[in-house]
């Protein structure tokens, strides 16, 4: 798609833009209707499975290689998964049973590293990076809009000619 | 036509306004951290080779009771006073029947001296295959064969074999995977020259 | 006669890497053209000897020739033919030659694709790097990782066969090599990055040439990763297609970092800028690579698609130590001079939103490899043991991938320099309403929860906006307007955009439940009838499995089975999936009855849109393909396209981007 056949579209005339706006604020109503009803409205109660699956998944398998309790064959997963419906069935919460399988296993079990202590870094980072990739790009657009363009020298010029010859394939058909 | 290699070429010398020498800096700092990830990468063992390592140690043994193979009622918390090995195995796994021989020459010596004791506890097995097992291969110390599922998770076992070492405090001293007589032997006399629990591994 | 077969292939690629590679060095100090011409020779040198190297193994394989080490440990007689063939990139060592027969072909493609360039500097660096990098691969086959060993059998042997998983599903003899040539083809566009920074080349020349190269090696990526997703569906039968698990980040990690590039690329060839970023992208994809294999090959990880750890670690990790410091000395050295002086006018253009795009996928690339290795670097700091999983990528994913979806939707739109509010509102009309609608669709047909909701509005929105691009392209050209790299690109990005509903709706509405059955016995789960009809026993070459008989909605019988194969103790289960468009149902055999009558564990997982997955592969697939085909633009020296003005008269457009005052 090129921004130059696009721009070459007859600007809009002036009812039409208002009809635009009148259809924009109710798209943003319809949306939000739309995302509260899906916000509020209920799901199937879950499962048995499912409730012990939403624990499991979050527990590493202490034996296996990398998998969760909820994906791994292994006879402890099987075990555990068995120890998790019990727990449930005797009204433990999800986090109790975490708690209780930290004290046994260790902090390693957790498949989600608390966001305290070390732990808290792998948390942390990523949002550390996004800011900075975003404040890099704001001042380099600040950079742009304040510096202004260029004033190319006789040495620029033949820089790019010397370029472009340097550049400029043999043979056509082999660049494609 | 050949290319011409810019570098020998004055005209590419700074260009216009003088350029920020940044690429230098950036590249040293981001192989400084590469550098560090990779000292981190080849410090690392494989996966299979960590340190064995428990919650327990240092801790009260978790209760546990249960019925033995010989319909008898075992308490761990009513035999303070005297080192317990812990076992957890089971007799589809080789390396329980590997170390089997070393707990038995252990039980044997200790059981005169009366300061020590073993304890198994079947990882998904069956009393028929232990009784054989038990049998064939020597071994009278008290076995529990049902419902020790909740021990296994209260332990932290991850896979048979495993033992721990309970001091006669109550306290588990040690873990190993798989355990010999010397090792066992050699941490008992550890404990009883004072000195901290220790993790085992074997 | 296999084992001198394959040795001599391994020792004449070895061969011919590294004379190839010195010959040519000697070539380029001296400048001597005739010298640079060879390479093409050494070149297919080095292919015949990958070439002799994979036939020998195949031919080991298939003749059952136990006294190839690598065939006694990972054959068996009683293996079926195809998996015979996939037994190669099954283990290791084998895996290695695939690898070595997949680079020494792209290396013979290049060498031919610029048979007439060979005497260019840029071409004779890029082959240089080329045979460098071939060169450790096959010494990582003659040294390291050798499957050709000897070993004397007794008699009457028979060997263990491949891992079971890697048994259990045709799709294993296809994902593999699709992933390797994904993998392995970034090694050229990384050859003319280092070419281009070594012989100081400005100007988009090796872009253009690597380009094509670049996009086909991405869409062989893409298609490895989402056969890879199939199989573990198919396979593992836990109902999940992407686990997060070392090995799939590994193949992930490139594809993140070459999608970025395929987009910031178009910067550069617009604009004239980001050389140096699309530099380091191109060289960070080709060390993830390297980074994917050591990872996956030397057990410092756990991961269960994993290879038996062995001693090739350390000399891979010495080789990432080894591409990463040469590239960032070399962007280091070169990086200033070839910085662009360009300046993007508003964020809220083109180049703006593929700044955008490559500011998120460097995030996400960041959040996984951090994921990935992040248990490492914690244990390397205070020996502490931390598992970073699922939940934590699903949860970093999200926002990211959200976003990501955001972008698809008003980047398409978005003209270079600089748009008016008023321009946005009038592209973006429709397709945000296709995206309400999508939304509104979702709720009426009973979606619930905020988060997947949006990302079908979202979803929604991307696709009406690479429709809308499709739309006008198709009826300003005709057929030729799928055609190309823009219209090619919205065909990948409806591929996208498909898999990442059916990804959320998978994730979000998928139901699951666990039933003791009886033989006759019926249950209703999810909407779906079950009847347990009974189970058979059915005894392989090699394996035995039992399959337990259900009926969904009468119909059927499906048959989830469990299989153990002749060595192994272990059990493996085979799903049995019941797949419509709109849902699967999965059935997994949890547990062997104990006799033909005992009730037998069924698990039952219902997955909204999965099928949706793997068409919106190939639509990726067949969109990557279109795009590589040459579009409406394509002459490079054409002002449209050539990254700066050229000597004609007329001002094209993309000078206007550049100072006013190059434009003579």
């Amino acid at each position: 798609m090129t921004g130059k056949n696009e721009t070459a579209m007859p600007p809009p005339a002036r009812p039409g833009r208002r009809v635009r706006a009148i259809g924009w604020f109710g798209l943003v109503l319809v949306f939000g209707v739309v995302l509260a009803v899906a916000a509020t409205g209920t799901r199937p109660a879950a499962t048995d499975a499912e409730r012990v699956d939403a624990v499991a998944k979050t527990l590493r398998c202490p034996t296996c290689q990398g998998e969760s309790v909820a994906v791994s064959e292994a006879l402890i997963s099987q075990e555990i998964r068995a120890d998790i419906r019990r727990r449930l069935t005797a009204g433990e919460s999800p986090d109790q049973i975490r708690a209780y399988y930290v004290s046994t296993y260790g902090e390693g079990i957790l498949l989600t590293p608390s966001a305290t202590g070390t732990g808290a870094a792998v948390w942390v980072l990523p949002v550390v990076v996004a800011v900075l990739c975003l404040a890099g790009l704001v001042v380099a657009f600040r950079r742009w809009r304040t510096r202004g363009a260029l004033r190319a020298t006789p040495a620029d010029r033949a820089l790019v000619e010397q370029a472009l010859r340097a550049d400029r394939p043999t043979d056509a058909e082999e660049v494609r | 036509m050949d290319a011409v290699l810019v570098d020998s070429d004055p005209a590419a010398e700074p260009i216009g306004r003088p350029r920020a020498r940044l690429a230098p800096w950036i590249a040293a700092m981001v192989a400084v951290v590469l550098v560090a990830f990779i000292v981190v990468l080849a410090t690392r063992k494989p996966a299979s080779e960590r340190a064995v390592s428990s919650q327990l140690i240092g801790k009260r043994v978790p209760a546990f009771t249960g019925t033995t193979l010989t319909g008898e009622t075992y308490d761990i918390d009513a035999r303070r006073g005297k080192f317990v090995v812990v076992n957890f195995f089971a007799t589809w796994c080789v390396p329980c029947r590997l170390e089997h021989p070393e707990l038995v020459k252990f039980s044997e010596r200790h059981k005169q001296i009366g300061d020590a004791e073993v304890v198994s506890l079947a990882f998904d097995d069956s009393p028929d295959n232990i009784r054989t097992f038990f049998a064939e291969a020597g071994g009278d110390w008290p076995v529990i064969a049902d419902g020790t599922g909740s021990t296994i998770l209260d332990f932290g076992v991850s896979g048979v074999p495993e033992s721990y070492v309970v001091a006669p405090n109550g306290q588990v001293i040690a873990k190993f995977l798989g355990v010999t007589d010397a090792a066992l032997e050699g941490l008992l006399q550890r404990y009883d020259t004072p000195s901290a629990a220790e993790t085992g591994a074997g | 006669m296999n084992i001198a077969l394959g040795v001599t292939g391994v020792f004449l690629g070895l061969l011919g890497a590294v004379s190839g590679a010195l010959v040519l060095l000697t070539g380029l100090m001296r400048r001597d053209r005739s010298v640079l011409r060879l390479s093409r020779s050494f070149a297919f040198l080095i292919l015949g000897g990958g070439l002799l190297a994979a036939i020998a193994m195949e031919v080991a394989l298939l003749t059952d020739d136990f006294t190839v080490k690598f065939v006694y440990d990972n054959s068996a007689t009683t293996t079926p033919l195809l998996f015979k063939v996939a037994t190669m990139w099954a283990a290791l060592e084998g895996s290695i030659i695939l690898w070595v027969l997949v680079l020494a072909g792209y290396t013979a493609l290049v060498a031919t694709k610029f048979r007439r360039r060979l005497t260019d500097p840029l071409v004779g660096w890029a082959m240089f790097t080329l045979f460098v990098v071939c060169a450790f691969f096959f010494l990582l086959l003659a040294v390291w990782a050798n499957p050709f060993q000897a070993v004397s059998p007794p008699p009457g042997y028979d060997g263990p066969g491949p891992n079971p998983l890697l048994q259990n599903h045709p799709l294993m003899a296809f994902h593999p090599p699709m992933l390797y040539l994904g993998y392995v083809g970034f090694t050229v566009p990384f050859a003319f990055a280092i070419a281009a920074l070594v012989t100081g080349r400005l100007g988009e020349g090796w872009l253009l040439e690597t380009r094509r190269w670049t996009l086909f090696a991405w869409g062989f990526l893409t298609v490895g990763i989402i056969l890879g997703a199939w199989w573990s569906y198919e396979v593992l039968g836990w109902g999940g297609y992407w686990a997060w698990d070392p090995v799939e980040n590994a193949s992930f990690l490139p594809w993140l970092t070459g999608t970025a590039y395929l987009h910031s690329v178009m910067v550069q060839e617009r604009r004239g800028m980001l050389r140096v970023w699309n530099l380091s992208l191109l060289c960070a994809t080709f060390a993830l690579t390297i980074l994917g294999t050591f990872l996956t090959r030397s057990g410092v990880l756990d991961s269960v698609h994993a290879f038996t750890e062995s001693g090739i670690g350390p000399v891979l990790l010495t080789f990432f130590a080894l591409v990463v410091l040469v590239t960032v000395a070399l962007i280091g050295w070169r990086g200033d001079r070839l910085r662009a002086p360009g300046r993007i006018d508003s964020p809220v253009s083109r180049e703006g939103a593929f700044l955008a795009n490559n500011v998120l996928f460097a995030v996400f690339a960041f959040v996984v490899l951090l994921g990935t290795v992040f248990p490492l670097v914690v244990e390397a700091v205070n020996q502490s043991r931390l598992s970073v999983g699922v939940p934590y990528f699903n949860r970093m994913s999200t926002p990211i991938g959200l976003t990501i979806l955001f972008l698809m939707a008003v980047a398409p739109v978005l003209p270079w320099r600089k748009a008016s509010g008023e321009l946005l509102s009038q592209r973006l009309f429709w397709p945000a309403w296709v995206g309400v609608g999508a939304a509104a669709g979702a709720v009426v047909l009973g979606a619930r929860g905020a988060v997947p909701v949006l990302a079908f509005a979202l979803a929604g929105f991307a696709a009406g906006s690479a429709g809308r691009q499709l739309v006008l392209a198709t009826r300003r050209q005709g057929w030729r307007g799928l055609v190309g790299r823009a219209n090619g690109g919205m065909i990948v990005h409806l591929g996208v955009v498909v898999i990442a509903v059916a990804f959320a709706a998978s994730q979000a509405y998928v139901r699951q439940s666990e039933f003791p059955m009886e033989v006759g016995q019926r249950v209703t789960f999810a909407g779906h009838e079950f009847e347990f009809v009974g189970v058979e026993q059915v005894e392989e070459a090699n394996r035995t499995v039992v399959r337990a008989l259900v009926r969904i909605d009468g119909a059927g019988p499906y048959a989830p089975a469990l299989n153990r194969f002749r060595f192994g103790s272990q059990t493996i289960g085979t799903p049995s999936v019941r797949m419509t468009p709109t849902e699967d149902v999965m059935l997994t055999l949890r547990a062997l009855p104990e006799s033909p009558e005992s009730p037998v564990q069924l698990r039952v997982i219902v997955q909204p849109l999965i099928v949706w997955l793997w068409i919106g592969g190939g639509l990726m697939a067949a969109g990557t393909v279109l795009a590589a085909f040459p579009g409406r633009r394509r002459d490079p020296l054409s002002p449209v396209s050539a990254p700066v003005p050229a000597m004609s008269g007329e001002a094209p457009p993309v000078a206007a981007g550049r100072s006013p005052e190059l434009v003579h």
